[in-house]
Order: C-alpha cells, then sequence, then structure tokens
C-alpha cells in the first residue's frame, strides 16, 4: 500500500496506491487533487474485516497556503472507500500556513495523530505557529476521545511505549519538555524537562563546599544546579534538577524564609517557584493567576531579615518565602489595562513603574513612576515629563526588562537617585524629519522625593540592555553603544565592535577590573577604558565564540578571586512576549547548535 | 544615417541565439534557426518533427515536471502590405488591424479549439498571432507536433527603464522655467518660431498608467470632456487590471513622469499641445509579455475600458515606449505593426550600460526595427547607463538617437514632480518631438520613415566610435544629439494654420473643452483650451470644421479652404441650447423596479442619480442632444446587467429603462427564475468535511465552450468541470483568476457532510417539452439538445 505523491511542481495530487507482492501490478485506489499526503500508517481500527488505512493529508488555499488538514480511514478492502474522516482547518485569524498532521499511529483501536495547532499564530504566545502541537485520538470510529494541544504536544511526532499493562504515549513538546500521556484517557503520567536552551543563571553555593555554583534555566519547565568547580574543570557534574510550572525567564537568589540560607526564586511563565538551594526541591509555588511571569526580584522590602519576592505583572505583588501573599500595589482602575516593570529595592523603597499594556500602538497611554514603601503604600508617584520630540506630545507606557535602576553610584540626587525608562514614538533626535520609530526616554529621578533630574533620549527599546555604574558615572548599554551620565549634567558616548548585549564589571586576572558582557554569539572582556575613551566601534581584551550564545554570567566559580564567565542562550519567545505587551515586537532565532559554555579569564 | 541593419545582423546572428531564432520566425526566412527543438528536412515537417522551435529558458521551465506560462506563435503572418501601402493614418490602422484581426480568427481556431478539448485555459493575441497558455512538458511536446505553430516561447518580464537604486524625491511645486531638456533639444525655439507645441497629435504611452488629472497632464488628456468630465473608454487602457472601476491610474510614477516629458504644461514637456492617451502595460515595475501584448493591440485598435468595440481609427500618432529587457524579439512584431499602422514609436535603449561597454542596449529598443533612444545629461555627455550598440539581438545600431535622460523633472502622482534618470526619459522627449514636427508638417503624420529621418537629419552628430560606426552614426550616440528644431526646420511645412476662439453667442464668454472635429485632406481633432482657444496645422486642402460643447447647438463651418502658409483665424461662436428634465423608471430583469441603481448621462457634466425605492429617476436639467443614458445596479447586482443607449433629448424626457440580464464575456447569461425541489435519489460518495468526487453525466453538458461528459462534486457546494479539487472551502467573488477553475458555485460554502446529510443526484429525466422536468432547486444543467433535459445534483 503505497501513497503517491505527484511531483510538487506538477499540480498538486496524490493517489492511493497498492502494488501486488506477486507480480508488482499497480492499482489505483483513490486520487485526491489539490491535497499532499502528510502522514500514513495501517492497523485495525476495529471496523471489521482486517486493518485500516489512516492517511493524512493537507489541501491548499488558492494562494497555495494550507488551508485544512483531513485525517481519512480507508476502508481496508477498498481503499477507494472512505470509513470516516476528520478536517481540521486553519484558524481563522491565520492567512498564512495552517497546521499539517505530520504522525499516525494506529494502536488498541486508538488512531493517534501528531500534529501542529496554529491558535493564536498571529500573537506572540505561538509566534507563526512555532510553539503549540496536538496530540489527538480518535477512537475506531472516529470519534475524539481526547485531545492535548498548545504547550502539551509536539506538531511533529509522538510513539507508543508499553509500561506494565499500561500503553502510553510519548511526544516531547517544542520547548524540551517530554509527556508521558496514558492512551486511554490522556492523562499525564510523566513530565520531563529537557535541557532546551539555557538563557538565565545564577550563582550561589549550592553544595556548601564555599564555592558558586550555577543554577541555570531557559525554555523547558527545568532548573538544574551544576558545581561550580566542574564547570570551570569542564566536566561539569549536576547537583540536581528541579521541575518548574513553566518556561523559566528570569532566576533570582535571597534568602526568602530567613534562615540564613540562599533560596533560588523562579519566574516560570505562569508561576513563580522557590526552591530550596540545596536540593532544588520546591518549596513554594506562586500562581500568576493567567498573568505572563517574566519578571522577579528578591529583596527585603520590610526589614524583617527575610527577602520578599516581588513579581511585576499586571500589578506589583509581593510575597513572603512560603509563598504567601503580603501586599499589591495595583494601578488606579482609570489607569486600564497596564503592565508593571522590573522592579529594584533601594534606600528601603520599592522602585517600580508602569505601562499601558500595548502603549506603543495606543494614542491615549498611561505612565507613571512609583516609589512605594515596605507596605506597599505609595511614597510619590510621577507621571513622567513628556519631551518635546515625542511624536503627537504623547507617551507610550513603559519599558519592561530592566527599565528600573538603582544604585548609591548614580552621580545625581547625592546617591539616592533612581532611573526610570519610558517609550515615545519620535524621529531619531538630532535628524528630524527622519521616521517616526520607537525610542526610549530615560529619566534620572530623585528616589527621595521622584523630582525629575536629568532627561535623555535613547535608541530603541529593543535595542536597551542594562544600566551599570563604573566611577561614579551611570551607562545605559543599548546594544553595543555606551552612553554615559556623569555628574552635573555631563553625557559620554562610546561603542564597542562586538554586538553586545549585557554588561557588568567583573574581576580578571590579577585583580584587573574588566567589564564582563555577552554578545550575539558569545561572551566578551573590554577594559573600563571604552567607557571613557569616547570613541567608536573599539575592540574588546578577550571574547569567547559560542553560536546562538547571548546572554551570560559572571562568577567566580573556583574561588581564585578571578571571575569566571558563562554564556547562555538567547530566551528569543520570551523577550518578544514581554515587547508585544508594551505593542511592539522582537524575534530573532538562529539554528545554531545552541549551548551553555564556561570560560576562564587568562 | 543609420548603419546598414541588415547586413550586420546576419554578421552578429551566431551570438543570437535563441533569440535570433526567433527573430527569424516573427521577420521572414532570412536566418537558419539556432534553436529548433525538431529540425525539418527541406521543409518538409513530418507530425513528429514539425519545426516548431521551442525558446530554452521554456524547455528549461518544464523539465522535472515544472509548469510555465508560455506563447504559442502560430506560423501564419497576416499580410501587412496593405496597410503600408494606404496613405492617410487612419486608412492604415483599419488596414493593418483588419489583416492581423482576420488572419488571427480563420488560423487560431483549430489550435483553440484544441485547447479547449484539452481543457487548457487560453488567451489570444491578435497583433502577433499567439496564444497564451500554462502548461507542462507533455503540452509543450504536444504543441512542438503541430504543424500550424512556429515557435513556443516562454513569456517574459521587462523592467521599465529606470536605474536601479533611484531615490525618488517629489516635489509639490511647479518651477517658472523650462526643464534643461526642453533647452537642451530646442523645443522652446519651435514653439516661438514655428508657433507649434504638437497641436492636434496624438501621443501615447505604453508604460505604468497615469495621473490623468495632474495639473499639467489634465489639459491635454483627450478623454477631458471638458467641464469636469472624463470618458475614458479609448483614451486610457488598464491592461494589468491594477486600476478600479474604469479609472485611470498609476501606481508607479513611472507612466505619468514619461507622459509629461512628451505633452507636460508649464515647461515640462516637448509638447505641451498635443492631446494624450495612455495604455497601462506594467503592472507596477515590471511589465509582463501578455499586459504590454495587449497595450500594444489596444494602441493599434483602442477599445472601451473593457477592451471591447476596437476602434482602429482613434489609434494615436505616435507612442512611448519606455521599458524593456534582455535579448528577446518577441515584441518586434508589435512594433511591425504598428509602423504598418503609421503610428510612430520610440523605444529607451537600457539602462544597463556603464558607459564604456559596447553591446549593452536591450531589446525591444536593440531590435532593428525599434526607434531607440540613448540618454545624455546636461552637460552633453552620454549618460553611465545607456545602452550602447551593436545589439545583441541582431547586430543593428543602437541607439537610434540621443536624447535628455539624466535628472529630468516630471511629472508624478499626487500632482507633485520628480526628478529621475533613465533612458525611460530619454524616449519621451524624442516621442515629444516627432509630434512637433507631425504638427508642422501635417503630411508626416503616418509617415514613420520621414519622421524617422527627419529626426536622423536634425541630429547633432556626436564622435565616438569606440564601439563601431561612424562620427554621423555610431552606436554610443546614434546619430546624434536630438535638435527638433533643425527638424522642423528641414520638415516639408506644406501647411496652413488655423486658429481661433469658440464662445457662447449670447454671452460672448470664452468656452473650454468644446470639441473641433476637422475632416478633409489630413482629418485631425482639437479641443479648445481655458481660454476658449484653439490652433491646428493642416495640410493645404478644404475642410469641414464641426464643433461640438455640452449644452451648445452643434455647429459645422463647411469649405474651409486651406493655402499653404496661410494662417487663417476662425473665431465661432456657439448658440446654448435649452435644458430639459429626464425622468424615468428602471426596471430590474425580470421587469420589477429596482432601487439604487446608478443613472447617468456620458460624457456630460450632468450629476448622476440613483434610483428611488420605486425605481424612478430624475435628471432634472439635461441639455438637448443626443447621448448614451447609463444605468448601473448596485452591488449585489444578482442577474441585472449594465445599460446603456443612446437618449436624443429634445424636450421633457420620460423613459423606462430594462436592465438586460447580466452576462459574462462568453455569452452566458443569468436570470431569476422559480426553481422546485428535486428529491436525489442516487447517493453520490462523499463524506466528511473536505471530499469531492467525480459523477458521470447523463449527457454532455456544454460550459463555455468546452463539452464535459464528467463532473466532479464536492463537499463545498461546487461542480467542478476540470478535476475533484478538495479544500476549496473558502469562496471568493466571482469571476476570478483564481483556483477553483470550471466551476458551477451552487452552494459554495464551508459545508461539511455529517451522518444526517448526503449529496445525491437527481433522476436524470428525459423530458418532452410540455412535461417539464421541474426546476432544480440546486444547480440545473440544461442541455443544448431540443430535449428539455436536466441534471440535478442536491446537497
Amino acid at each position: 500500500m503505497t501513497i503517491e505523491q505527484s511531483d510538487p511542481t506538477d499540480g498538486v495530487r496524490y493517489q492511493v496506491a497498492s502494488y501486488a507482492l506477486a507480480d508488482g501490478e499497480r492499482t489505483t485506489h483513490d486520487t485526491r487533487i489539490n491535497a499532499f499526503p502528510t502522514a500514513m500508517t495501517v492497523g485495525d481500527l476495529g471496523a471489521g474485516g482486517g486493518v485500516e488505512y489512516a492517511v493524512a493529508e493537507s489541501t491548499l488555499a488558492p494562494n497555495t497556503s494550507i488551508n485544512a488538514s483531513t485525517v481519512r480511514v480507508l476502508d481496508g478492502r477498498d481503499p477507494a472507500v472512505a470509513l470516516w474522516s476528520r478536517t481540521t482547518k486553519r484558524a481563522a485569524d491565520n492567512e498564512r500556513n495552517g497546521a499539517s498532521t505530520w504522525e499516525l499511529s494506529i494502536v488498541d483501536g486508538t488512531l493517534i495523530a501528531s500534529a501542529q495547532d496554529d491558535t493564536g499564530s498571529n500573537g506572540a504566545e505561538n509566534l507563526s505557529g512555532l510553539q503549540y502541537g496536538a496530540l489527538t485520538a480518535f477512537s475506531g470510529s472516529g470519534k475524539v476521545r481526547w485531545r492535548l494541544d498548545g504547550l502539551a504536544a509536539s506538531p511533529l511526532d509522538h510513539e507508543v511505549v508499553r509500561s506494565g499493562r499500561s500503553t502510553l504515549v510519548r511526544t516531547v513538546d517544542l520547548q524540551q519538555n517530554v509527556h508521558t500521556y496514558s492512551l486511554g484517557n490522556g492523562k499525564e503520567s510523566a513530565l520531563t524537562p529537557l535541557r532546551g536552551d539555557l538563557a538565565y543563571a545564577q550563582d550561589v553555593d549550592v553544595d556548601g563546599d564555599g564555592r558558586q555554583d550555577v543554577v541555570a534555566g531557559g525554555t523547558s519547565r527545568g532548573v538544574w544546579a551544576w558545581s561550580g568547580t566542574s564547570l570551570k574543570s569542564g566536566e561539569p557534574r549536576e547537583l540536581w534538577q528541579a521541575t518548574v510550572p513553566g518556561q523559566v525567564h528570569r532566576i533570582e537568589t535571597g534568602d526568602v524564609d530567613g534562615d540564613g540560607e540562599a533560596e533560588i526564586v523562579v519566574a516560570a511563565d505562569t508561576a513563580t517557584a522557590v526552591l530550596d538551594a540545596a536540593t532544588g526541591e520546591v518549596e513554594a509555588t506562586i500562581d500568576g493567576g493567567g498573568q505572563y511571569v517574566r519578571s522577579v526580584t528578591v529583596a527585603d522590602v520590610n526589614g524583617d531579615d527575610a527577602a520578599e519576592i516581588l513579581v511585576p505583572t499586571d500589578a506589583l505583588r509581593v510575597y513572603r518565602g512560603d509563598g504567601s501573599a503580603l501586599w499589591t500595589y495595583a494601578a488606579p482602575a482609570g489607569d486600564g489595562d497596564v503592565v508593571f516593570s522590573d522592579t529594584v529595592v533601594a534606600d528601603g523603597r520599592v522602585h517600580t513603574q508602569y505601562g499601558s499594556v500595548n502603549g506603543l500602538q495606543r494614542g491615549d497611554a498611561t505612565q507613571q513612576a512609583v516609589a512605594l514603601d515596605g507596605t506597599g503604600t505609595a511614597v510619590w508617584a510621577i507621571k513622567p515629563d513628556v519631551p518635546e520630540i515625542a511624536d503627537g506630545g504623547r507617551m507610550h507606557g513603559a519599558l519592561l526588562d530592566r527599565a528600573v535602576f538603582a544604585s548609591p553610584e548614580i552621580p545625581y540626587a547625592d546617591g539616592h537617585a533612581v532611573v526610570h525608562t519610558w517609550l515615545i514614538l519620535s524621529t531619531t533626535p538630532g535628524l528630524p524629519g527622519t521616521a517616526v520609530t520607537p525610542h526610549v526616554v530615560i529619566e534620572i529621578r530623585d528616589g527621595r522625593t521622584g523630582e525629575l533630574l536629568h532627561q535623555y533620549i535613547g535608541g530603541s527599546p529593543w535595542s536597551h540592555d542594562n544600566y551599570f555604574t563604573h566611577d561614579e558615572v551611570l551607562y545605559q548599554l543599548s546594544f553595543g553603544t555606551l552612553h554615559g551620565f556623569a555628574a552635573d549634567g555631563v553625557e559620554t558616548y562610546s561603542s564597542v565592535i562586538a554586538p553586545l548585549r549585557s554588561l557588568e564589571v567583573g574581576t580578571g586576572p590579577g585583580g584587573r577590573e574588566l567589564l564582563l558582557g555577552g554578545v550575539d554569539g558569545g561572551v566578551g572582556a573590554w577594559d573600563p577604558s571604552v567607557l571613557t575613551s569616547g570613541w567608536s566601534f573599539q575592540y574588546g581584551v578577550g571574547s569567547g565564540s559560542q553560536p546562538g550564545g547571548r546572554n551570560h554570567l559572571v562568577a567566580d566559580l573556583d574561588g581564585d578571586g578571578v571571575d569566571e564567565m558563562v554564556s547562555l542562550n538567547y530566551d528569543d519567545f520570551g523577550v518578544n512576549r514581554t515587547a508585544t505587551l508594551v505593542g511592539g515586537g522582537f524575534f530573532g532565532q538562529d539554528n545554531a547548535i545552541h549551548r551553555m559554555a564556561t570560560y576562564s579569564l587568562s | 544615417m543609420r548603419l546598414t541593419r541588415s547586413s550586420r545582423r546576419r554578421r552578429f546572428a551566431p551570438l543570437a541565439l535563441a533569440t535570433t531564432a526567433a527573430a527569424a520566425l516573427l521577420t521572414g526566412p532570412a536566418l537558419s534557426a539556432t534553436a529548433v527543438a525538431a529540425p525539418s528536412v527541406a521543409g518538409i515537417a513530418s507530425a513528429d518533427t514539425a519545426a516548431v522551435e521551442i525558446d530554452p529558458a521554456l524547455e528549461k521551465a518544464v523539465a522535472d515536471g515544472g509548469e510555465a506560462t508560455f506563447f504559442v506563435v502560430l506560423k501564419a503572418k497576416a499580410d501587412l502590405a496593405q496597410g503600408r501601402a494606404k496613405k492617410d493614418k487612419n486608412a492604415k490602422a483599419k488596414a493593418t488591424y483588419g489583416a492581423l484581426r482576420s488572419e488571427a480568427n480563420r488560423t487560431q481556431k483549430t489550435l483553440t479549439s484544441y485547447l479547449d478539448a484539452k481543457k487548457v485555459g487560453h488567451e489570444d493575441f491578435w497583433i502577433t498571432n499567439s496564444v497564451l497558455v500554462t502548461g507542462d512538458e507533455a503540452l509543450v511536446e504536444d504543441l512542438a507536433k503541430r504543424h500550424d505553430v512556429a515557435e513556443l516561447v516562454q513569456e517574459k518580464h521587462y523592467a521599465v527603464d529606470v536605474p536601479e537604486g533611484e531615490n525618488a524625491i517629489t516635489e509639490d511645486a511647479t518651477t517658472a522655467s523650462l526643464e534643461w531638456g526642453i533647452t537642451a533639444v530646442k523645443a522652446d525655439q519651435v514653439w516661438s518660431q514655428h508657433a507649434d507645441r504638437g497641436e492636434g497629435v496624438v501621443i501615447a504611452n505604453v508604460d505604468s498608467g497615469v495621473q490623468y488629472d495632474h495639473p499639467a497632464l489634465v489639459g491635454s488628456y483627450r478623454g477631458n470632456d471638458g467641464n469636469g468630465a472624463f470618458t475614458h473608454d479609448y483614451n486610457f487602457y488598464d491592461a494589468t487590471g491594477t486600476c478600479t472601476d474604469g479609472v485611470p491610474c498609476d501606481n508607479n510614477g513611472h507612466g505619468t513622469h514619461t507622459m509629461g516629458t512628451m505633452v507636460g504644461a508649464d515647461g515640462i514637456g516637448v509638447a505641451p499641445g498635443a492631446t494624450w492617451m495612455a495604455a497601462k502595460g506594467c503592472e507596477a515595475r515590471e511589465c509582463s509579455d501578455s499586459s504590454l501584448l495587449k497595450a500594444g493591440q489596444w494602441i493599434l485598435a483602442p477599445t472601451d475600458s473593457n477592451g471591447q468595440n476596437p476602434r482602429p481609427e482613434l489609434a494615436p500618432d505616435i507612442v512611448n515606449n519606455s521599458w524593456g529587457g534582455g535579448h528577446t524579439t518577441f515584441y518586434q512584431s508589435t512594433v511591425e505593426a504598428w509602423t504598418a499602422a503609421g503610428i510612430f514609436h520610440t523605444f529607451s535603449a537600457g539602462n544597463s550600460g556603464n558607459g564604456v561597454t559596447c553591446s549593452t542596449a536591450e531589446a525591444p529598443g536593440s531590435q532593428a526595427t525599434s526607434y531607440a533612444v540613448g540618454a545624455f545629461d546636461i552637460n552633453g555627455k552620454i549618460s553611465n547607463f545607456s545602452g550602447f550598440g551593436p545589439s545583441l539581438v541582431d547586430g543593428s545600431m543602437v541607439p537610434s538617437i540621443a536624447a535628455p535622460g539624466v535628472d529630468v523633472r516630471s511629472t508624478w502622482p499626487g500632482s507633485s514632480y520628480n526628478t529621475i534618470s533613465g533612458t525611460s526619459m530619454a524616449a519621451p522627449h524624442v516621442a515629444g518631438a516627432a509630434a512637433l514636427i507631425m504638427a508642422a508638417a501635417p503630411s508626416l503624420v503616418g509617415d514613420i520613415q520621414g519622421v524617422q529621418a527627419l529626426l536622423n537629419d536634425g541630429a547633432t552628430d556626436v564622435d565616438d566610435t569606440h564601439c563601431g560606426g561612424t562620427a554621423d552614426a555610431n552606436n554610443v550616440w546614434g546619430e546624434g544629439k536630438l535638435n527638433v528644431l533643425a527638424s522642423v526646420e528641414a520638415a516639408p511645412k506644406q501647411a496652413g494654420t488655423v486658429t481661433g476662439t469658440v464662445t457662447d453667442q449670447a454671452t460672448g464668454a470664452p468656452l473650454s473643452g468644446v470639441t473641433v472635429d476637422i475632416a478633409g485632406t489630413s482629418p485631425r481633432t482639437v479641443k479648445t483650451g481655458s481660454d476658449g482657444g484653439y490652433r491646428v496645422h493642416l495640410l493645404p486642402g478644404t475642410y469641414a470644421f464641426t464643433l461640438r460643447g455640452y449644452g451648445y447647438a452643434t455647429r459645422t463651418l463647411a469649405d474651409v479652404e486651406l493655402a499653404d502658409d496661410q494662417v487663417l483665424t476662425q473665431d465661432v461662436s456657439l448658440t446654448a441650447v435649452p435644458v430639459h428634465a429626464v425622468t424615468g423608471t428602471v426596471l430590474d430583469v425580470v421587469g420589477e423596479p429596482l432601487a439604487g441603481v446608478r443613472v447617468a448621462v456620458t460624457g456630460t457634466p450632468v450629476a448622476a442619480v440613483t434610483t428611488d425605492a420605486g425605481g424612478g429617476f430624475t435628471l432634472p436639467e439635461v441639455a438637448e442632444g443626443d447621448y448614451t443614458l447609463t444605468a448601473s445596479p448596485a452591488e449585489p447586482v444578482l442577474c441585472n446587467g449594465a445599460y446603456a443607449a443612446k437618449l436624443t433629448i429634445d424636450g421633457d424626457e420620460n423613459t423606462t429603462v430594462r436592465l438586460p440580464a447580466r452576462t459574462d464575456r462568453s455569452g452566458h447569461s443569468c436570470a431569476p427564475t422559480t426553481y422546485a425541489w428535486v428529491a436525489g435519489k442516487n447517493r453520490v460518495a462523499l463524506s466528511g468535511d473536505e471530499d469531492a468526487t467525480t459523477v458521470a453525466l447523463p449527457f454532455p453538458v456544454d460550459f463555455y465552450g468546452v463539452t464535459y461528459n464528467n463532473v466532479a462534486v464536492t463537499t463545498n457546494g461546487l461542480l467542478n468541470f476540470l478535476s475533484p479539487r478538495v479544500g476549496d472551502y473558502a469562496n471568493d467573488a466571482l469571476p476570478s483568476n483564481a483556483v477553483p477553475n470550471g466551476i458551477v458555485a451552487a452552494y459554495w460554502d464551508d459545508l461539511a457532510l455529517d451522518k444526517k446529510s448526503t449529496v445525491m443526484t437527481a433522476p436524470w429525466c428525459s423530458t418532452s417539452p410540455t412535461d417539464p422536468c421541474g426546476g432544480s432547486r440546486t444547480a440545473t444543467c440544461t442541455s443544448a439538445s431540443s430535449t428539455s433535459t436536466r441534471a440535478a445534483p442536491s446537497w
């Protein structure tokens, strides 16, 4: 029995045909026009008369995009007769390729189908259909026994396994979690995260050897701890592995239960998870209430000697280490749907900001900077000043990632300054007549009063990386460019030649101060003089190439006083979801083999 | 003086490869073919070895199972000698059109019947006697065996000739001064010294369209009826299907720019007194062979906006072509047809040059039959993109002449102006110059060789022989720099001039937009300008001037004698006619009053009205005269067609307008009727959501001229005569070029068959006229036989 597809340029059609074993004589049973076959299997679906043939086909819309996928079960005695069929049309809002069915299996009278899932493919959560899959079990008569879709299944394949008396269906979702389901009812019996892309990490002493170890996670629901010394030696030793409720978008550490030992706190997409650092055991899970949990801050906000967990989503929610709620700060109802930015704690105050959901697309976006005391009461709340260059004389909400920063090194407000980052649409500063595009507005305010001390129009929000200080100058890194804010309104500018995406101050051999950061495709080190030279496109003093790398971790893993660097991957879908929340979008993928890699500085 | 093309063509033949072979077939047996699929022996072709040339690009495209769109060029060629022999340009156009059309009608039928039988869609062209089809290797092989086929040529696309990377900067305002190209070719001196701005000459382009209401172009548009009304039929044609509602458009800007250089007002155009028309043969940045051929046909025999009712006597005197690419010969027969019809043409030489390399000119400009134009800049230097000869097509000299083509400012869509470069900008300078020559010397209208000779002789020689040629004529500059003043001064100006002002007899106010039809020795049509004035150059002779303007009685001045060198001032006053109300009722296709129908008097400034709930309409004030009354039903039009009929107004009029049945181009029409349910009897083997199966028809059914014995029935409510396609669940407005094709869309929607539903066929009944089978609520296919036989599938 064969399904034979025409040459793809010779019209779109396929035939169900058979060849006689005795003499090879070919018989055509059915010809399907404007359809191409994607999967086939043979098995007994209980219709009588032996086996049935199950064929999956996809059909084309006039513009040759895939518009539907049909699973057809053909009579084994006469394959020209379809016993039943089930069609899945592409989603109503999808004008590109719809879902196709890529694997079929018949087991125990059940037909299992693995297919794509194009639900919400215009949105960020299933961008272009690249995040979801669907696993469907049909009865012998074509009834859907169960269906698992979205993040629960692979769009491509599955395997049927026997375990004792149980028959199980195993599939790997696109975030690299292995799901095992019962054939009978589709109930999940096991979930095993694979490594996926490890995009986030922190250093903490997990094994109590007095040296920092690395805790990392990324696209899958797994979090791993590796011995720091083993990473340095090139023979990674896993200390534990934990499973959290969703993809990992941030890892922070802090003593949230006041026992003197640090815990691991993970922003896990749908919830925040607190892990015991020594064992990886999940000590608390804080449900995100349907919000996208992309950020978490761990800091003591109320002076009780235990750090709290600050989760910015549609409100800023603060939790104790056991996951119980301490307080919530929400925007006034009149501000509409808002989203809160990454939050910092300084001077005993919680500094945060919020802006309208989809603000870049709105003409009535709101945005506000807020300082809160340890009980969640506003010390001050101020709307940012609209700069003159802002198109339409209005702002478009708040940047979310690493958009709020505080440090006593910022040379303003006597060491009490805080930085906020807002969104506007504008021409390129200094170049009137250029296209109106999203830009960031950087504001330095007095953290005690909220007073505006300095304002600057930066570059694209999708290029903003992070703030840091050096020699009492505040720097903003924006994709390889370094903008300095020194005292008295003095500004500096320099850039590096590498595609630099994150930067911090670290320690090199001999105690040498270095700037250490992650670049597109690895890690790099720069002499601090690049900050003050005023030159553009400066070289570094060292680099490590790691295709697919972008994020980084700096830590002294072997306790020798010299930092190591860990190259991490990039949370491409997660960062795009964050950008989409404020009305933008930023997505780039690569097809390199992704790894987490440890580098020594020498 | 031009180089001898025939000798060069022979010498360069081996270089031309397949395209040369194509040229040989299109122009005569001068060359042996170099790329024949199956060479014939001594002209005798067996069934398997017909001497059909196959374009190597086509062979490559259909290899490995591919499909391609290609032209089937027939061997039979119309004899254009009859057209060439006529002296009068209108007679040339009519004779040439007649010869081409009748030869195509006579010789294409066998081929098109064959294609119909094979269910291969086709589009037929008379100007090249070819048929455009899409198919695979098997179709190519089948057609290659035919005796009536000369060659199979893959469809190509051409670029509008503007160098890549051109950065368009538009401006809103015009400037008072003349553009540099106008003074460089001395057009301004022709205007001042010879009182000649191209009046009475009709000029066209095949380009990306034109912004017809651009302030610098609207006054000279032939479709401008004055008083704010326009008639686009016969004056603008969109071969690409880009513009909507028959209104001219330009989605690129290129066509508006080249038209401005020819006829634009305010110092932009070379011949601002000429009248323009245009064919949009370029989709946007590119022009497809099929669109260019349709445009080429329309230039020779302009039609209404629907491509119907051709009138070759309305063909332009001049047509500019600022497009090209490659080294094909396919447009050559179109150029030959234009020439036979007395239409002077210009082509751009192409922008693939680098200022040094030879043989960079591109077709069709590089074809020996084309009058090709190279580009020079404001300093008089040849541009660094201008295509040089000798031609890679046939070895002929390219360009024919050179004209301003660098930083040329002209009209641009959005009623703005733009400065761009290219041989595209040079060619319209020459086209405009030809208009000045024809206006100065009316005897040269239709005399292609005469105009070319004057352009060549007047051109200022530039000695650059690095690509071959002489100081007089070489492959860099052709005959030299365009100098239209010298050409006009050398022209046989045996002509008189008639000028005048048309006024209202009662008020003395000047009347603009009045058509002045001049019949006689050299027929012409001009319109009055905003000051009511007109000017026309005519051969000495006797003429009848007929003046027509809306709201005024038509007046004819007969037996106007005009002598050589005479300047006749002929002021005319027109008498206003009374206005009357036109009322009536519009009935739909079954005779019921229809609301929402747009009723208009074409070609007049009378505002259109819409019928009320009772189908009634009132046009309160329409001047006496003969008009066409139109009635267009609102969407959805259902089975109602558009109405157009002559209406003479000599008092208050009351008329009943009955809309005709909506009819497609193949003559199929629809009409509402009473249907009754036909019970299904035979279940069709269909199930599920996306399924289709083929059933045998009980009798042959004719559908768009093709007879079918089977039809596919689909779960989406379609009858598909071509194939049992699945997946066609999203319905679309018809007619449509998109698949599915060959369908009866009875219940077209995203339908699915559940366990309770079936698709049945009704009894195939054969009844007598007195015992009709009864209608069918679903699709009913009625045979053409005398017996009323119907087949009814029911969903």
